[in-house]
């Protein structure tokens, strides 16, 4: 019995659409988003960057705005506690701001090397998304290659880590936080150089750390920060969270320890990306300035600058 | 079907998705408002209408995850597909019918999606969360059902006698 055409057209279809999508997720996951692919992807970017700043900039006053009113309770309550919070703090940042002098000019006189922050200005940046889809942790900023931006700088809040930068385009970027089940950060105590990695959980706010030895003194309440080792995403010694519970593994293996980060990505509004080349270091620009005057006899003189702008790696 | 129009569907959806919604969650969730899409199009145009539908609004999406590209094009477009083999049968239905279907596919989709992306190899979709992240975006495309009805209906009148309820 002859089969109708239409059922064979139905089966050509899904046969097309399954093939085209296996090959598209297999081209993916080998060889990420770079080609034709990536370029598609920048470039949808690209276009749909400035609407999501603008809609961001429109829904954000309005989801203060419900926030203030559903919180109006606990608002005034807790602009007392944030006004005795900003004495202390501006306190703290007084003793602070000489101590970092102090440490300046004590790294000046010993020959050390300045600390990056002071050679590789941040970029600084607004969030104008987040988590587009239901399985990721990220974030959309508004700053992008022409801005110089690139694939794995680290991101940073006045807290500590947000996390790193993933995907970025011309006017914008797309930062992976912490807590992504992707995400993989090298932690250790700010007290002790013992170093673990610590990795997101799906749908949690915690990362946790597995390979810490038995005898790595780490314990509930301790600080981590980001540890110094070879390739790192991130420079060492930035603020990452604080350690809210420690396991023991089973047959003594190690350690595991659960660590709650400072930053909290659904608050944040701006964020500052670092000039920082994952296994080289910080991009230090430097700017030369060369001017030539050249004078003919019996003409006019004319004079021209160049003007060359590096990034250097030290 | 007209093709330009479908088009334009297809850009406003993926806008939608891409600026509005992550503003605008249930639960921290965010729905999958081009499944819906691809759905009421394969409920009044068949399979193959809905399976490319479906494809091409995941594929659209895609671009904006971190998750591999053409992951929500294969679920998508597969759940689009097996709603236009399915409906054949049905001429009316109670209004009941948008929502719950909606509800489903969204359910049928996400566990593709999740299915698929654990042999691909992609961390975060396991362990509870990711079911219950599941059932509450099917929640949401549920509750968005009949409006994405309403406009393809709207859109796109049906070349057929059979309509969808929520017209």
């Amino acid at each position: 019995m002859a089969r109708p055409r239409g059922a064979n057209r139905r089966r050509f279809v899904l046969a097309l659409v399954l093939l085209t999508s296996v090959t598209l997720i297999t081209l993916d996951t080998r060889n990420g988003r770079s080609g034709p692919l990536g370029a598609v992807g920048r470039a949808a970017h690209t276009i749909v960057s400035p609407i999501e700043g603008a809609v961001s900039s429109v829904t954000r006053p309005i989801g203060d705005w419900w926030s203030g009113l559903i919180d109006s309770g606990s608002i005034k309550k807790d602009n007392r506690r944030l006004q005795q919070q900003v004495a202390e703090l501006k306190g703290q940042q007084r003793r602070w701001a000489d101590a970092i002098q102090q440490n300046r000019d004590l790294r000046s006189v010993l020959g050390l090397q300045q600390s990056f922050l002071d050679v590789a200005r941040p970029i600084a940046a607004r969030v104008i998304d987040r988590d587009p889809g239901n399985f990721e942790s990220t974030l959309t900023i508004d700053r992008g290659t022409r801005d110089g931006i690139a694939e794995g700088m680290p991101v940073v809040a006045p807290d500590g880590v947000v996390g790193h930068v993933i995907e970025v385009w011309r006017n914008g970027a797309k930062v992976r936080v912490l807590t992504d089940p992707e995400s993989a950060i090298a932690v250790r105590p700010i007290t002790h150089p013992v170093t673990g990695i610590a990795q997101g959980q799906e749908g949690s706010d915690e990362i946790v750390v597995d390979d810490f030895g038995v005898n790595a003194p780490v314990k509930m309440g301790d600080e981590v920060v980001t540890a110094n080792i070879a390739n790192s995403v991130y420079p060492p010694d930035l603020p990452v969270g604080t350690v809210t519970g420690v396991d023991e593994q089973s047959a003594g293996l190690g350690k595991s320890a659960r660590i709650k980060p400072f930053v909290k990505p659904d608050e944040l509004q701006f964020v500052e990306v670092l000039r920082w080349v994952p296994g080289q270091g910080p991009v230090v620009t430097t700017t030369t300035t060369t001017t030539t005057t050249t004078t003919m006899p019996g003409a006019s003189t004319s004079t021209s600058t160049v003007t060359t702008t590096t990034g250097s790696a030290p | 079907m007209r093709i330009r129009r479908v088009a334009i569907l297809l850009v406003i959806t993926l806008l939608l998705q891409v600026t509005i919604f992550p503003h605008v969650r249930l639960a921290g969730r965010v729905p999958d408002l081009g499944l819906v899409l691809a759905v009421a199009i394969a409920f009044d145009y068949g399979p193959e209408a809905g399976a490319i539908v479906g494809f091409l609004a995941g594929l659209m999406y895609d671009l904006f995850l971190a998750t591999p590209l053409g992951l929500t094009a294969l679920a998508w477009a597969l759940t689009a597909y097996a709603v236009g083999v399915l409906q054949g049968g049905v001429l009316r239905s109670p209004r009941w019918f948008t929502p719950v279907i909606g509800g489903a596919t969204g359910i049928a989709a996400g566990m593709l999606f999740v299915g698929a992306g654990l042999l691909a190899g992609v961390g975060g979709v396991h362990g509870n969360d990711a079911y219950v992240t599941v059932g509450v975006a099917s929640l949401y495309d549920a509750l968005l059902a009949p409006f994405v009805f309403i406009v393809v209906a709207f859109c796109l009148p049906e070349p057929i006698e059979r309509h969808s309820p929520w017209r």
